[in-house]
């Protein structure tokens, strides 16, 4: 019969097991489980695009956009004083040759205003066959990553083929793929065969773990006589040993590679592009969200200082975009691009020029409940934001951020 | 005592994912599955439950609202019927729930939304139930050469009066820490060997 103790243990594996399998594989990446606030009030991502989503093994990929830091920060986000911008792809699909912010290198980390517009533009180059779905993604230091659009991309071809070659201050050829491969595996092999020796020495001396501690509280100060001379021999060779051997393999390296640069990790401010709104000013008047029927209402109060008319065409936000066919058309780019292509209508027609008007706009679509982002109303503070992109005659597009606090209706 | 620890254990860890035939509560998100497609499945009470979400069963009478957003985009391109009809019985539980009968489908509906196409991706069905009762709910999804039907069995005005899905897994973990903590209380000290005087 059991006694309690193995009984308890066993409920534990038990748990652990069910808990184990019950876990389901991951097949997205994150973007839904991040809370709406924190995907509609801190980076705001539009007009991403991929310039290509096919392609062999070897080729490049370019992905360009432009994203906007929401000026009604989170107060529990970072800001993002430190960032570096990346790409989410699951595994190394892709190596990434060259990234640039409004046109300035995005090797070093970058701090960005509150507020302000960037654009980017991401050079890859395909490594493996795969198909994946990629996203731009900005790492906020404090704050983690802030995940912009996804696109599916299909990478074919053999990774045996693939090269990634450059060339170094000396004029050196090298294949970065491979570079230092062999010297790499040499030396933890080398260090590997140590420790293991170490290791085995040791557990041969006597008793060890909980024997050798409870053997050590019984002699008390007289525990050092645990270790024999010849003990202190074998450690003294050791470390004298690595040491040359630590020294050795420096000097041999420094003469081997005399020219060497450290690795970047310095840190820059990029000016940002001019205001996208264009002299279009937005006052938030309301904002409701209607829960059964999946459509966020607001009034907003629009002052047009362009010399043209203006329309609503177009709210985004969370990498969701509400398209008002009327004035502005998109289409989703593949089956996971979240594009209501007639989810958004609005009320009050055009704004002419130096005219102030309300407007009322309606947002409808399922990807409020289905990408979370009506838990909002959840939240304490129940606030959101987005942007809008209002379109004059010719096209030209003004783009203008709006937020506030956002009442839930349920009738 | 034993036997109560396993009971309470595999009893309260057993239900992490359920269902009423095609609706399932998988974590914190009610769906419903017709064929190989996937929609949200949210009821609301408005009148007597404001802010409270529902899968499938509705506690109350009353003013009640199913929305199902639907999570494959596909969905938005094929017609989508609704209808509920009145049952005799309540929910099985078992893999009966989810079978589809023609004879129960060719029944007069208790209530029916005709198929349409829904280009936003939601569908909002209100009705008023002003008698407690058990209903089957089915589901009937067409495209241009596909056809799939879910059926949900469900009941209005019966409360559950179990202990909520998203609490039961933390009373376990809580019951288990209670017992270890016994365990380790009840456990003689440990005495280190001690030095023998020669």
């Amino acid at each position: 019969m059991l006694n309690f103790k193995k009984s308890v243990l066993m409920l534990l594996a038990i748990m652990v097991g069910c808990i184990a399998l019950y876990a389901a594989p991951a097949m997205a990446h994150g973007e839904k489980s991040q809370a709406a606030y924190l995907r509609m009030r801190t980076l705001l991502w539009y007009d991403v695009e991929v310039s290509t989503t096919k392609l062999k093994v070897n080729e490049e990929l370019v992905m360009t956009g432009k994203f906007y830091w929401f000026y009604d920060w989170p107060s529990n986000i970072a800001k993002p004083e430190v960032a570096f911008l990346n790409i989410g792809i699951p595994g190394p699909v892709f190596i990434r040759k060259a990234s640039y912010i409004n046109g300035v290198s995005g090797t070093n980390s970058t701090r960005f205003d509150i507020g302000e517009t960037y654009e980017f533009k991401v050079i890859l180059k395909a490594r493996r066959a795969a198909r994946v779905h990629m996203h731009a993604l900005m790492n906020v230091k404090e704050a983690g990553p802030l995940i912009g659009p996804g696109r599916w991309v299909e990478v074919t071809g053999d990774m045996a083929d693939f090269t990634n070659e450059v060339t170094t201050l000396t004029g050196e050829t090298i294949d970065l793929e491979h570079y230092g491969l062999v010297n790499a595996v040499k030396w933890h092999i080398f260090w590997g065969v140590i420790a293991a020796a170490w290791l085995l020495y040791w557990i041969f001396q006597g008793p060890i773990l909980i024997p050798r501690y409870k053997k050590v509280k019984l002699l008390g100060d007289e525990a050092d006589d645990m270790i024999t001379p010849a003990n202190r021999m074998v450690g003294l060779v050791m470390l004298i040993g690595t040491i040359v051997v630590v020294t050795w393999s420096y000097f041999n390296a420094y003469a081997q590679y005399p020219v060497t640069i450290p690795l970047q990790s310095g840190q820059i401010t990029i000016p940002a592009l001019p205001d996208a709104a264009r002299g279009v000013n937005v006052e938030m008047i309301d904002a409701r969200y209607r829960v059964p029927g999946r459509a966020l209402e607001f009034t907003i109060k629009v002052t047009n200082n362009t010399n043209s008319p203006i329309k609503l065409g177009e709210f985004t936000s969370a990498n969701i975009r509400w398209m008002n066919p009327e004035v502005s058309q998109a289409e989703p780019a593949d089956s996971h691009d979240p594009v209501a292509s007639n989810g958004m209508s609005y009320e009050g027609g055009a704004v002419m020029p130096g005219q102030t008007k309300l407007l009322k706009a309606t947002c409808t679509d399922a990807a409020w409940e289905t990408y979370r982002l009506a838990k909002l109303i959840y939240d304490p503070d129940s606030r959101f934001g987005g942007l809008i992109f209002f379109f004059d005659e010719e096209g030209n597009r003004s783009v203008v951020a709006i937020g506030g606090p956002l009442l839930p209706v349920f009738i | 005592m034993l036997k109560t620890l396993y009971i309470i254990v595999f009893a309260l860890m057993s239900t992490a994912s359920w269902g009423h035939g095609g609706v399932m509560n998988e974590g914190n998100e009610c769906k419903l599955r017709v064929g190989p497609y996937v929609m949200n499945f949210s009821g609301y009470q408005p009148e007597n439950n404001v802010s409270k979400q529902f899968c499938d069963d509705m506690p109350t009478i009353g003013k009640s609202i199913i929305v199902l957003d639907f999570i494959d985009n596909k969905l938005r391109d094929m017609t989508v019927n609704f209808r509920v009809i009145k049952a005799e019985v309540a929910a099985l539980g078992t893999a009966d729930d989810g079978k589809v009968n023609n004879a129960e489908l060719a029944q007069t509906p208790f209530f029916e939304i005709p198929a349409k196409r829904y280009p936003t991706g939601t569908m909002t069905i209100t009705q008023d139930f002003k008698e407690k009762g058990h209903f089957v709910g089915y589901v009937v999804i067409e495209g241009e050469n596909e056809k799939f039907i879910s059926r949900f069995p469900f009941s209005v005005g019966y409360p559950n009066p179990g202990i909520p899905a998203g609490l039961k897994i933390p009373i376990a973990v809580f019951l288990v820490i209670i017992v270890i903590m016994i365990w380790l209380a009840r456990r003689k000290p440990v005495v280190l060997n001690e030095r023998k005087e020669d």
